[in-house]
């Protein structure tokens, strides 16, 4: 991400606009709460003046006292206000942190399949985390800070100078550096610790790679030149951590040396004017005391502004995120025909579908004609590649298939509401995905009605996934880790499988869902579901003949071409991938049956 | 400035104790190669304290000395000593920090490296088990998190104690009545500084408890999007994640309280004590028995005891931290899964390259035995190949011969003498391996030919690659045998990284080789070329290749079968195809098609 140009400054700040809105009036509230905090503040060295003046004057203890008394008074007072400013400022920045971010999570939620294939999820995320972050320390601190900033500058700068001119000039002038100073020593301890950072993800990485390859390592004997290899790196990492502490260790010394030059400056001239007669030694006190309170404003200054940069620079990212949109939506107009209260009958054609994914030129499919009636059950069978799972991606619209070429009852299925679309079809994807919840949640991850136990474990039998969760301390209730890592690819599949059992959608798409499962609980599964499809439109991709020999209808799809059609009958006799298919797999059977 | 960081990682397992003797122990051998460093800085940090309790001592002075009797002869030399202490102090803080972080780093280094090269030494069944991911935490993370005790935690604790020490010296030296009367608001302010500390500890403990989960949450939302679209799902993710969303800012708001309270209440606190100073002192110094010089002092003072005390209670966050993260990295240390080499190794120049498998029973995990009583022979140079269908246990004899496991019963010899007899280094220096799945590591082609070998002589290089055949599609690529590949060689078509493989190990020029050949199928060019090049790989060697491809069944001296973890035929390919066993349905499924490829044939 390159520099954001300077010219559109508050333009690119313009998104924020409407989140602040509903804040308005509690933003006021908290800036008037500053406003009030630091201008109080401006009287603690007056106060103080007054009783140092008393006791220079040696004019009796009540005034001492008195001031004293202010002095506790006012500041009781100022923490109130200040208390009120940063819980209503800082917590303003954190509430729309929290809206930003839902609104993200919902239109990431409508972005397509298309998108999450060429968007690393790590990248969303850093938006999501660290880019908001930087966002919200603009909207909270940086206000916050340059708000106070101004406040005190604005009061105490005409004090100092009512006590003396010149005073103020001179003692200014090394607090002006240490605005410099953070803004641009900010700037480059930001750009080196991203040096360091980058240079972190080099060595993780190559601890990654190292590991991962352990084996080749072990067998070409190169340990050694792996640990040398490391230790370059691992200097590399250690010169550039140096790198940035030379910048990093010199701010806050720096710092404190300019506030010590400040000081320097007031005892010098400040006591040439004590002794001229010029000030008091109250003036000298108090004005000491607005010194100090300027120190942290002036070093605000130069925080404020490199946070304002980055959040800038981090607000245009998450923009861009914002502004990619779906090409997957409802239609504008929805077919007539898919009135309230009709039922899916579940027939699907598919007429001349020919498919390119966008961004690439070769088709994956090629003029695909299919009539698919309502409760028959559809075979596809090809090699790796051959545009099968893109075939089962198309009909519930994960991807957009051309206008005209697939319909359900006779609605093209760009003209179908997609929630009703979708509901409508009940997946199995290849990849079979489980979220890290229990496997009862998982399987009625898709329901929206409530279900009987009784029905659960039908369910549960039907995708031959009793035996399995009979045999968990936990039954159905099994926590599984992230991505379902405590089951086998099996019981994974099958979980997938019963929960779109589950739906008893009119449509069922299984994709290749047997891949991980033994042969033998394949059939037992597939025995089970023979009632369950009956009434049901199938669409069953495999590899193994024994799970597609009973469908009603079996085709070959070859680069993207059907080069196969018929029954499992008619196949067998056809010399061609079917018929040759199914020859190894009688052998193989052959051979696992010796011994 | 509100930095903190988000820690990705939840130390759900973290002990929680900031102090633990054992491990103390064990992270001072990694800090004593430095202790001039820790000396060093403590002299900066003591130096840079003692010059920060000179400045307002110079500025009271000079109220006293110069200013309240208006006498200024003098005056431009405690002005210019004044000058001094400040480039002083700003020099000693800048060798302090420098040094201090330069320990810590270089601890790290240290530390890091031992994680690695213990790594390195650790056997594949260790690896089996643990997964990559949470051992690369180990050597990035939790080091890390050491990184802030070594150079932000030891070193500066006794700074800020040496602060305080010498601040309330100076305020007794000064006077010891307004010095004690000063300390009584010592305990509100410790009291204070730990309570809110403490709530704030817990605070953030909950903020990088919820982001942690937001982050889980997003990375497994947005990986499976699409069944949530599929499912019609969106509403639901969108609820679970409201919760955790809100939940998050929760726990952020209640920081912003925390702080909202705690900064204005030191202020408060700050204020107070001020005003003892001046109503004691002011009174003090209009009975004249406190010079008003003392009194400034004395204010000065004050202001500067809030921020060691204020940094002290923060150490504890830095010590619990580390303690957990050195408890973590010193178990990983602690874990001795090798492959134990001979207390005293065989060693010969070079070996024949005989190989005798005798009664050889192995399993991966117990009662599940993947070899079941494995017994061949391979003369020296003779060249075997295995075959079986998937799961009889052919990669593992691979496995067993190179001594990434041991077999749990009978021995494997090289040339009569039992393996394990030999040094590990040894015996894999004489043999040569390529797998089927082949793994490229970043770098050149040139460095993924030697791997890692220093100082590779090219011409070596090349002559492995133009044997092999490699080197037509090599010197295509830009930069020819400098080429770039990246991370797991994604710019290399498959069969480019089968003949990149065979170079290796022809560079590498073993006695004994081991093969696990490819099954995915390539172009009929790259198919012609794979077949030369094994030709010529398993010329001259003991070979022992996992076969998949008829040419190399038709190029061996003998076939061995293996089934259900057995070898159950043995054979040249006429004699097995007679049997009629398994071997001849095997050759029907796996091999039969490629007859008609096969131009000899």
């Amino acid at each position: 991400m390159s520099e954001p140009k300077k010219d559109g400054f508050w333009k690119s700040l313009r998104p924020l606009g409407p989140y602040l809105a509903p804040h308005r009036q509690m933003f006021w509230v908290g800036l008037a709460c500053a406003f009030l905090t630091n201008s109080l503040g401006m009287l603690l060295p007056l106060a103080i003046k007054y009783g140092i003046e008393a006791i220079e004057n040696g004019k009796g203890f009540r005034l001492v006292i008195y001031s004293v008394i202010v002095l506790i008074g006012i500041k009781f007072i100022q923490s109130i206000f200040r208390y009120l400013m940063r819980w209503i400022l800082i917590g303003i920045s954190r509430q729309i942190e929290y809206k930003i971010r839902a609104d993200l999570f919902d239109h990431l939620e409508t972005l397509p399949l298309a998108f999450y294939q060429r968007t690393r999820v790590g990248d969303i995320m850093s938006r999501a985390t660290n880019d908001l972050n930087e966002v919200r320390m603009l909207l909270g601190p940086a206000i916050m800070y340059s708000f106070q900033t101004v406040v005190t500058v604005l009061f105490a700068v005409p004090v100092m100078v009512y006590i003396d001119l010149n005073l103020t000039l001179l003692s200014f002038l090394p607090l002006a550096l240490v605005s410099l100073s953070v803004k641009k020593v900010g700037k480059v301890i930001h750009e080196r610790s991203m040096e360091v950072q980058r240079k972190l993800s080099d060595i993780t990485a190559r601890v990654q790679e190292n590991l991962a390859g352990i084996r080749v390592i072990k067998s070409f004997t190169r340990e050694d030149s792996e640990i040398e290899r490391f230790e370059r790196l691992n200097l590399e990492y250690l010169q550039r951590n140096m790198h940035l502490v030379k910048v990093s260790g010199v701010l806050y010394p720096l710092m404190a040396y300019l506030g010590g030059l400040s000081t320097l400056a007031v005892l010098g001239y400040g006591g040439v004017l004590i002794v001229r007669g010029s000030i008091t030694i109250g003036d000298f006190t108090a004005f000491l005391m607005y010194l100090g309170m300027m120190y942290w404003p002036m070093i605000a200054i130069g925080f404020v502004l490199n946070v304002i940069q980055r959040g800038r620079a981090s607000l245009i990212r998450i923009m861009e995120l914002f502004k990619v949109k779906s090409d997957i939506t409802d239609p504008e107009q929805p077919a007539p025909a898919l009135d309230q209260g009709l039922k899916v009958e579940g027939h699907i054609s598919i007429r001349g579908l020919s498919f390119t994914y966008p961004g690439t030129s070769e088709p994956v499919l090629r003029e695909l004609d299919l009539d698919i009636p309502a409760g028959s059950t559809l075979a596809v069978l090809g090699p790796v590649g051959c545009g099968k799972s893109t075939l089962i991606n198309l009909i519930p619209r994960l991807f957009n298939p051309p206008r005209g070429s697939l319909f359900i009852d006779g609605v093209d299925v760009l003209d179908w509401p997609l929630a009703a679309l979708r509901s409508s079809v009940a997946t199995v994807p290849q990849d079979t995905f489980l979220f890290s919840e229990s496997i009862r949640e998982n399987i009625l991850y898709g329901l929206e009605r409530d279900i009987e136990e009784e029905e659960i474990i039908k369910v549960v039998r039907m995708a031959g996934l009793h035996e399995d969760i009979s045999g968990f301390p936990d039954k159905l209730d099994t926590l599984l880790g992230e991505r379902g890592i405590n089951l086998s690819g099996g019981q994974k599949q099958r979980t997938a499988i019963g929960r779109a059992l589950v739906l008893e959608s009119p449509i069922l798409l299984l994709d290749d869902c047997f891949s991980s499962v033994d042969t033998q609980t394949e059939e037992t599964i597939l025995r089970s579901l023979k009632d369950y499809t009956a009434s049901r439109t199938t669409l069953i991709v495999s590899h193994r003949i024994s799970t597609i020999k009973f469908a009603d209808q079996i085709i070959v799809l070859e680069q993207g071409r059907i080069t196969q059609r018929g029954t499992h009958g008619q196949l067998i006799e056809q010399p061609g991938y079917y018929s040759s298919l199914y020859e190894k797999q009688l052998l193989q059977e052959r051979i696992e049956r010796i011994s | 400035m509100n930095g903190h960081g988000y820690g990705f990682t939840v130390d759900e397992d973290a002990t929680g104790k900031a102090y633990d003797s054992h491990l103390a122990r064990r992270l001072y051998r990694y800090l004593r190669p430095y202790l001039a460093y820790i000396v060093l800085g403590t002299v900066c940090l003591l130096g840079s304290s003692a010059s920060q309790l000179a400045g307002p001592y110079l500025v009271g002075v000079g109220i006293d000395k110069y200013i309240i009797p208006g006498r200024l002869e003098g005056f431009s030399t405690l002005l210019v000593l004044y000058m001094a202490v400040n480039t002083a102090d700003f020099a000693l803080r800048f060798a302090q920090i420098y040094i201090t972080n330069y320990l810590g780093q270089r601890t790290m280094f240290d530390l890091r490296m031992s994680l690695f090269r213990h790594l390195q030494s650790l056997s594949l069944r260790f690896f089996d088990r643990n997964p990559v991911g949470r051992l690369v935490t180990r050597a990035t993370s939790d080091v890390e998190v050491l990184n802030e005790l070594f150079s932000t935690g030891l070193v500066t604790v006794i700074g800020d104690l040496a602060m305080i020490v010498g601040i309330m010296g100076a305020m007794l030296w000064l006077d010891w009545k307004l010095a004690l009367l000063t300390f009584s608001i010592l305990p509100v302010l410790l009291a204070v500084t730990f309570y809110f500390r403490k709530k704030l500890r817990e605070a953030f403990r909950l903020v990088r408890l919820r982001i942690a989960r937001i982050n889980a949450f997003l990375q497994e939302t947005l990986s499976g999007m699409s069944v949530i679209q599929l499912f019609n799902r969106q509403q639901r993710a969108r609820e679970q994640f409201d919760a955790l969303n809100l939940d998050h800012m929760d726990a952020h708001l209640k920081t912003v309280r925390n702080y909202a309270i705690f900064y204005p209440v030191m202020e408060l606190i700050g204020t107070v004590s001020l005003a003892i100073i001046l109503w004691y002192g002011g009174l003090s110094v209009m009975k004249g028995t406190l010079t008003f010089g003392v009194l400034v002092m004395f204010i000065q003072y004050v202001a500067k005891f809030f921020q060691p005390i204020s940094d002290l209670s923060e150490k504890y966050n830095i010590f619990q931290a580390a303690a957990a993260s050195s408890e973590r990295i010193f178990n990983l240390l602690d874990k001795q899964e090798r492959i134990p080499d001979p207390a005293e190794p065989v060693w010969c120049d070079r070996i024949d390259g005989a190989v005798q498998f005798r009664d050889v029973h192995f399993a991966y995990n117990e009662g599940d035995p993947v070899l079941r009583g494995i017994s061949f022979e391979a003369e020296a140079g003779e060249k075997i190949a295995v075959v079986g269908s998937t799961g009889a246990g052919k990669t593992t004899l691979i496995n067993l011969l190179s001594r990434f496991y041991d077999p749990q019963q009978g021995e494997i010899r090289i040339d009569g003498t039992d393996i394990r007899n030999f040094e590990k280094k040894w015996l894999r220096r004489n043999i040569g391996i390529a797998l089927q799945d082949v793994f490229i590591f970043s770098g050149t082609i040139r460095s993924n030919i030697a791997l890692g070998e220093e100082n590779p002589a090219l011409e070596k290089i090349i002559e492995a690659a133009e044997t092999i055949g490699a080197s037509e599609f090599i010197e295509k690529l830009p930069g020819g045998y400098d080429h770039e590949l990246t991370e797991r060689g994604s710019t290399l078509s498959v069969g480019q990284r089968q003949l990149l493989s065979f170079a290796r190990v022809m560079y590498k020029n073993p006695r004994i080789l081991v093969l696990d050949e490819a099954t995915s199928s390539v172009d009929t060019h790259t198919e012609f070329l794979i077949q030369k090049a094994l030709e010529k790989l398993i010329a001259g060697r003991t070979s022992l290749v996992i076969a998949h491809r008829l040419s190399t069944i038709r190029h061996v001296d003998r076939i061995i079968v293996m089934h259900h973890g057995k070898l159950v035929e043995t054979g040249s390919h006429e004699e097995l195809l007679q049997q009629k066993g398994i071997y001849f349905n095997l050759y029907q499924l796996q091999y039969k098609d490629q007859e008609a490829a096969l131009p000899e044939a």
